[in-house]
């Protein structure tokens, strides 16, 4: 058989074969010999090389990667996080969920803005976290290196920005039947402690690293946050914390290590790479 | 100036132990490679980056079931895979708008062409008549033939990737793949004098 000339249908099985030189010799020489005899078989083995050289053109082609590809994709992953943690509910809360998802996909509009605190020059090595109050709309992330606020309504809200320790609105973003992704950073040296709201969700309250004063080590709650997130390079989401309570500290040498006075019960957790002051009692 | 990831292998590990930010720098390492493939299958931006984010959702979802047996790449792959199939099972029509997308169009759907000061320009547009037709034979094609095609000739894997990805034993790869090769021809041979067969 494998001197003999092949028949057309039997060389184009090995079209493939000799094209990426894997015939045996016999094989070959039979081939070869096929279509050395029928001038169609060669036109069309000819025609078969020029489509494989044309399909392998096509990596030539650059493809532009859209902007906010990453972002769509993270904030999949969130929302299906989200939604695995409602499962177990029902009602109004994962109805307007599932038809915001299904409008985002129709329209394909993720709306970002960004809320500049303080001079905005430095960005710290963040480590990615999600946060979620159960069945909320609102989330804080970490993309990347960037901390971020994700929030969703199916209805006209605002998302809300404060200051906490000076006590003064920063900034105030419509969420109107589209998703918002809101990149937070600061570079004050004093730290920030903001508040994030948004109606029908639970308020977010995050400590944002202080980038001076390392050394004080009495004061308010709230200082004691901030140095604590300035120590770890990363926010502290605080949970039912009193940040006006009076506290004096110790910090320790290694990164998240501190002593606090007897009457202070607070801990540091740290969950999905995010780190939560938590009062205990609280629990 | 390329980024430097860390290996596959720890970035699935940190990630199956709940580290978010091992995750994100997996996405980010192969999220171009991921999307430029299914751009390819679709030839729609959209659609594309909405099968790579399911693809990197039902990942994740996964990621506990990730045994290391074969690369993350070709899970990758195989999955990416499914969510087109699946998809195109959903909505056959949706893919025909994207169909005759023209090549170098305002739409931002269609490919750039690649500059390639070696080509005098009419045999530039000739090349670029060419890769849009082959586009579109490609898409006439049965969705199978068309992600083994891609991934073969277009994404340069190896038949061993291919069989891992699609299930399948390598001779029924080889098998299939000529055939697809055939009936990507003979969807051709009617354009065929744009082909230099000399």
């Amino acid at each position: 058989m494998s001197n003999e000339i092949m028949n057309s249908g039997k060389a184009r099985e090995y079209f493939s074969d000799y094209y990426e030189n894997t015939l045996d010799p016999g094989l070959t020489k039979g081939f070869e010999a096929a279509l050395a005899q029928n001038a169609e078989l060669k036109h069309e083995w000819k025609e078969f090389e020029a489509t494989l050289s044309s399909l392998e053109g096509l990596r030539d082609i650059e493809i532009e990667i859209p902007y906010g590809l990453h972002d769509k994709i993270v904030a999949r992953i969130d929302h299906s996080v989200w939604e695995k943690k409602q499962s177990p509910q029902t009602g109004w809360f994962t109805g307007w969920w599932k038809s915001l998802s299904m409008g985002a996909v129709a329209c394909g509009v993720a709306v970002v803005s960004l809320i500049a605190i303080g001079n905005r020059q430095g960005s710290s090595g963040y480590s990615a976290g999600i946060v979620s109050g159960s069945g909320e709309p609102l989330l804080a992330r970490m993309n990347g290196s960037e901390f971020q606020f994700v929030a969703a309504l199916n209805g006209e809200a605002e998302l809300v920005v404060r200051d906490v320790i000076a006590g003064k609105e920063l900034v105030r973003i419509p969420v109107d039947h589209q998703r918002v992704v809101c990149p937070v950073s600061s570079n004050d040296p004093a730290g920030r402690v903001i508040s994030v709201e948004m109606k029908g969700s639970s308020k977010i309250i995050v400590a944002l690293p202080a980038s001076g004063q390392h050394s004080v080590t009495s004061g308010k709650v709230s200082d004691f946050a901030v140095l604590l997130a300035a120590k770890l390079g990363k926010p502290v989401i605080l949970e039912r914390v009193d940040l006006g309570q009076s506290a004096s500290w110790t910090m320790g040498s290694e990164a998240g290590t501190f002593k606090l006075q007897s009457t202070l019960d607070l801990e540091l957790e740290s969950r999905s790479g995010m780190y939560f002051l938590v009062t205990k009692s609280g629990k | 100036m390329s980024d430097v990831f860390p290996d596959d292998v720890i970035l699935i590990e940190r990630s199956q132990a709940g580290d978010r930010q091992a995750f994100d720098t997996l996405i980010r390492k192969h999220e171009k490679r991921a999307y430029m493939y299914a751009y390819r299958l679709t030839s729609n931006a959209e659609i594309a980056s909405d099968i790579v984010s399911d693809a990197f959702v039902r990942i994740f979802n996964a990621l506990g079931n990730f045994r290391g047996q074969s690369a993350f790449t070709t899970w990758l792959y195989r999955i990416i895979t499914n969510c087109y199939l699946d998809l195109k099972k959903k909505d056959k029509s949706k893919f025909q708008v994207s169909l005759d997308a023209p090549v170098g169009g305002d739409g931002g759907d269609a490919p750039r062409q690649v500059e390639d000061p070696s080509n005098k320009p009419d045999e530039l547009s000739e090349r670029n008549e060419r890769e849009r037709m082959v586009q579109q034979a490609l898409k006439k094609l049965p969705e199978y033939q068309q992600t083994m095609l891609t991934m073969f000739h277009v994404d340069n894997l190896t038949y061993d990737e291919i069989a891992e990805i699609l299930d399948l034993p390598i001779g029924t790869v080889k098998s299939r793949l000529n055939r697809a090769r055939l009936g990507l021809r003979e969807l051709l041979a009617e354009s065929l004098e744009l082909f230099d067969l000399a």
